[in-house]
């Protein structure tokens, strides 16, 4: 499932950044992980939902995975 | 001018009952005059992409004369891919000194901090980067209708011309044209706005009480070195009937004098 996602448009991705933080963002599936704040921001139908309300927590491990990449 | 009877709502649940009041009649004649208006002054602005916060009209492209090779919309719920962003206005969330223009259609009325709002357009703008804002001068009928209106966009927070520019004039941006359009009366009804059209012609006259305000500036940006007026810069002292010594030696001057001394 995870590697079907549609990737964002590179444009797009160029001037995304985490609202909270401005940090950068790194698409993995159907999210956007902003490492700094540990958030994931939606990715509906091809369109980035960067509102607080709709993000997620991320887990100490998935912190932890992409701080090898 | 705030708003403290009424409640106002926040800039992401004002969205959707912004873009319903713009398909009404009276909504679609305020785009009519202010596509018009931007027509004429938006051709003169370039840039790569520009930024419009809001989508209050999703049928109609109002900068679509400006020279921008994309646009991209940030909103409460943005409905098509490739260029839509959801987002907040407070939170844009799109990377600094990246964007050639940013446009605010009622942002500010429906925004708790305003300054905030402001401080994030001039973050994401480049240098010489252009700020459009658009809203309802509180000083005409539109600021009358909005003393009796109880829903958006009737409640929100209304700033006058006056004072935005001064708030923008503080964040270092230098405003190119203030003014304000619409001089037809805030009424609900396509056969009054047809009668009433002829008032538009009034605009040199009385175009300081229209309904809608148009305010379009940029950012201006300090060069990174200062390079000061050539009259201004310290010159050598005259001394007459001999050259001045430079006031450092080279290493030949130093042996020179040591020689000299050695001789004596």
């Amino acid at each position: 499932m995870m590697e079907f996602a549609v990737k964002l448009d590179r444009r797009i991705m160029d001037i995304l950044v985490c609202p909270v933080t401005k940090g950068k963002l790194i698409q993995i599936g159907e999210e956007l992980w902003s490492r700094q704040a540990g958030i994931a921001y939606p990715i509906n139908n091809g369109i980035p939902v960067m509102l607080e309300s709709e993000t997620r927590r991320l887990s100490e491990d998935e912190i932890e995975s992409l701080k090898k990449r | 001018m705030r708003n403290f009877r009424k409640k106002t709502p926040t800039w992401l649940e004002a969205q959707p009952a912004l873009r319903e009041w713009y398909g009404s009649s009276l909504g679609e004649a305020v785009l009519d005059t202010v596509a018009a208006k931007f027509d004429e002054t938006l051709p003169g602005i370039f840039g790569y992409q520009g930024v419009q916060v809001g989508q209050i009209a999703p049928q109609r492209e109002l900068l679509a004369s400006a020279g921008l090779h994309r646009r991209i919309v940030v909103d409460s719920a943005a409905e098509s891919s490739g260029s839509h962003i959801s987002g907040e206005l407070e939170q844009l969330p799109i990377s600094s000194n990246c964007v050639n223009l940013v446009f605010y259609p009622h942002s500010l009325e429906f925004c708790e901090s305003p300054h905030v709002a402001l401080r994030e357009a001039d973050r994401v703008l480049t240098a010489d980067g252009h700020l459009l804002l658009m809203g309802f001068n509180p000083y005409s009928q539109f600021g009358i209708r909005r003393a009796v209106g109880r829903t958006v966009p009737w409640n929100g927070n209304t700033y006058s011309r006056g004072r935005l520019v001064e708030w923008l004039s503080v964040l270092g941006f230098r405003v190119l044209s203030a003014e304000t359009v619409f001089l037809r009366p805030p009424v609900n009804r396509q056969r009054m706005l047809g009668a009433t059209r002829h008032l538009e012609k009034t605009q040199r006259l009385f175009g300081f009480v229209g309904g809608v305000y148009l305010i379009h500036a940029r950012k201006q940006s300090v060069p990174m070195t200062l390079a000061r007026q050539q009259w201004l810069r310290p010159r050598g002292r005259l001394v007459t009937g001999a050259f001045a010594q430079t006031a450092s030696r080279t290493a030949r001057d130093v042996a020179r004098t040591n020689i000299n001394s050695d001789d004596d």
